[in-house]
């Protein structure tokens, strides 16, 4: 701090320097705060590895997805192929490769847009309470009694087979569980004084909401954003698994998981594999979120 | 004097389950230009309710304002739009709350709470709005290099000062502070008294002081106001009050401070607490506690009486008084 107040006084224009100051150091803070927490830090060089794994899977896979083999089937890992083929003499690598992209995209974006309306129903009816309250919690009530797997069940089926589907799918199913929590922390946060206090100084409720409320019910919102996406690669798995996500022989992890099912016993491997490959983005994505949560949090600052 | 703002018989109730808890009941006050009217009251007596009623910030439900008109510079604040409310706080009536440490958003920077308020009123670009903010933070006395910092980084004083840079970004004609320095020791109180004198004189703005303090009020305010169970049980300028309290709850009060030239052994604090306010009692309702409590008092709401020009009193005894029964007045 003393550093930084010199260089502003040598300045002729202050007001700007502090401006200037302003934007990159919040930036940077929680930059900062985020790279001394190093298992936020491992998870997010997993991730960053994974992701540069989809985009560059044609350079990375040593074989392509559905080059079938059918005399080297069920071959143990090896120099070869060194996670093993299946049942069809497929290099698991390769498919594990390829499924990071569907895996990858199915588990962002469905829990990007679950996060998306989640928060915008749960903020409506948190911030509005009353009748709109009632109407918006007994639909989500309804939604939450079906099982989240059968509802995205009804939806592909209803939508047909296909990757968007699915995503589309997923997504809804994991609106309610949103909405609740985002409704939840925004009950609790709308009563402190300072919402008051911003209401007083003519703020608009959008702005209430979207500048002082949402910001502040952050760290639930990360936590469940990070499970969800685990789920959401599940569950796109079982949709796979009954014929209404991607269609084979498109790769992906859980529709890999499920064909693997029936050869656990003999052939390791290729259940082994793609297991590791959901729980490491599961793992990256948890200890990442828990760190953003962190980071985003000044309070916490040390 | 201008009128700034005017309140009439205004009444905020809420309902809670069957019960209506009355608030504020039939309350009018006036606060004119630059001046500062003191509004006193124990815990609970309606004060906080007042300055949001004034703000249109009653929480509906189960806040309801029931009657009355609020004159804010020639309009009546309770006829206008949700909108057009939202153009007059923080731009022209600025309220700043009891407790600074709860009232600033912990997860935005403190330059930033400021520029927001000058963003939404000024219309300016956010340039203008950030330098401005800096402007005001060193005008409360803080170096405007503490723009990037958080609410938590800030002692309790220094947020009071931060909330009071909030207040005034866009020149308010009124300030309504609610217990301002209830929540801060004494040594910053007597400081952030004297901030909010000297800016409060240099923006030429209003205040509505709410405390219970009548130390405070000594110092700060023109006029009084004495506030019992949703009532103004008194009001007058400073001498009226302090030199003439002529309602027994305010002799009560005064009664309550300690004093250094007395030898009194124990304070005479007001027997009794303050009735529920959802179980007003029919008269008076400062009658149970009352020390010269007759049967009439019981029973009849007492009238506002002047009983010297500009000092206003809500009392039996000074019925009769006017009537010409000096004696038992004066007693």
């Amino acid at each position: 701090m003393q550093i930084k107040r010199k260089r502003v006084q040598a300045v002729p224009d202050r007001q700007d320097d502090i401006l200037s100051l302003k934007k990159s150091s919040q930036a940077l803070e929680i930059w900062g705060r985020l790279v001394r927490n190093k298992t936020a830090m491992v998870g997010l060089i997993i991730l960053v590895v994974l992701i540069l794994t989809a985009i560059f899977a044609d350079y990375i896979a040593p074989y392509g997805y559905d080059d079938q083999v059918l005399d080297d089937n069920f071959i143990p890992p090896c120099a070869e192929h060194i996670f093993g083929t299946d049942n069809f003499g497929r290099d698991i690598f390769s498919r594990v490769v390829y499924g990071s992209r569907i895996s990858l995209q199915v588990g962002l974006i469905s829990m990007g847009f679950a996060v998306i309306v989640g928060c915008i129903v749960g903020s409506i009816a948190g911030y509005y309470s009353g009748v709109v309250d009632n109407i918006i919690m007994r639909i989500v009530d309804i939604m939450l009694a079906i099982p989240s797997i059968l509802l995205a069940i009804s939806i592909a089926a209803a939508l047909g087979p296909g990757l968007r589907n699915v995503m589309i799918a997923i997504g809804i199913g994991s609106v309610p569980q949103f909405s609740r929590i985002v409704r939840a922390s925004i009950l609790t946060v709308k009563e402190q004084e300072y919402i008051e206090a911003s209401r007083a100084t003519g703020a608009s409720d959008l702005r209430i909401i979207v500048s002082h409320i949402l910001p502040n019910c952050i760290a639930p919102i990360i936590v469940q954003t990070t499970l969800g996406v685990g789920n959401a690669i599940l569950n796109a798995a079982g949709l796979s698994f009954i014929g209404l996500g991607v269609q084979p022989p498109i790769p992906e992890w859980g529709a890999m998981l499920s064909a693997a099912r029936q050869y656990i016993r003999d052939y390791w491997w290729m259940l082994t594999f793609p297991g590791l490959a959901i729980m490491l983005t599961v793992f990256a994505l948890n200890v990442l979120g828990d760190g953003l949560r962190d980071a985003l949090d000044p309070r916490l600052k040390s | 004097m201008e009128k700034l703002l005017s309140i009439r018989d205004l009444t905020i109730y809420y309902a809670s389950g069957k019960r209506t808890v009355k608030a504020v009941n039939g309350i009018s006050l006036e606060i004119e230009k630059g001046k500062t009217l003191g509004l006193v009251g124990e815990t609970g007596a309606g004060k906080t309710t007042t300055a949001l009623g004034i703000l249109n910030l009653i929480p509906k439900p189960p806040g309801k304002i029931v009657s009355g008109e609020i004159f804010f510079e020639g309009e009546d604040l309770l006829k206008k739009t949700k909108k057009e409310m939202r153009k007059i706080r923080g731009d022209k009536i600025s309220m700043i709350f009891q407790d600074p440490m709860t009232s600033l958003d912990p997860v935005v920077t403190v330059g930033d709470q400021i520029a927001e308020v000058i963003r939404l009123h000024q219309t300016n670009s956010p340039k203008e709005a950030e330098k401005k903010a800096i402007e005001m933070l060193e005008l409360v006395g803080i170096p405007g290099e503490r723009y990037n910092e958080y609410p938590h980084q800030f002692s309790g004083g220094m947020k009071q000062r931060v909330i009071i840079a909030i207040a005034l970004a866009c020149n308010p004609s009124l300030l309504i502070a609610d217990e301002p320095t209830t929540a801060l020791d004494v040594t910053i109180q007597a400081q952030i008294l004297e901030l909010m004198a000297n800016l409060r004189r240099e923006f030429g703005s209003s205040m509505l002081l709410i405390t219970h303090d009548l130390g405070v009020v000594a110092e700060v305010c023109d006029n009084v106001a004495i506030m019992y169970a949703g009532q103004i049980v008194e009001y007058g300028n400073l001498r009226h009050i302090y030199r003439n309290a002529s309602h027994p709850y305010t002799e009560g009060l005064f009664g309550s401070i300690p004093n250094l030239n007395d030898e009194a052994e124990r304070l005479k604090p007001i027997r009794g607490l303050m009735p529920d306010p959802s179980d007003l009692p029919p008269g008076c309702s400062f009658a149970p506690r009352c020390p010269y409590a007759t049967a009439r008092c019981h029973e009849e709401d007492p009238a506002v009486c002047e009983i010297e020009p500009g000092h206003l009193v809500k009392c039996h005894r000074y019925e009769k008084a006017e009537e010409g029964e000096h004696g038992s007045a004066t007693s």
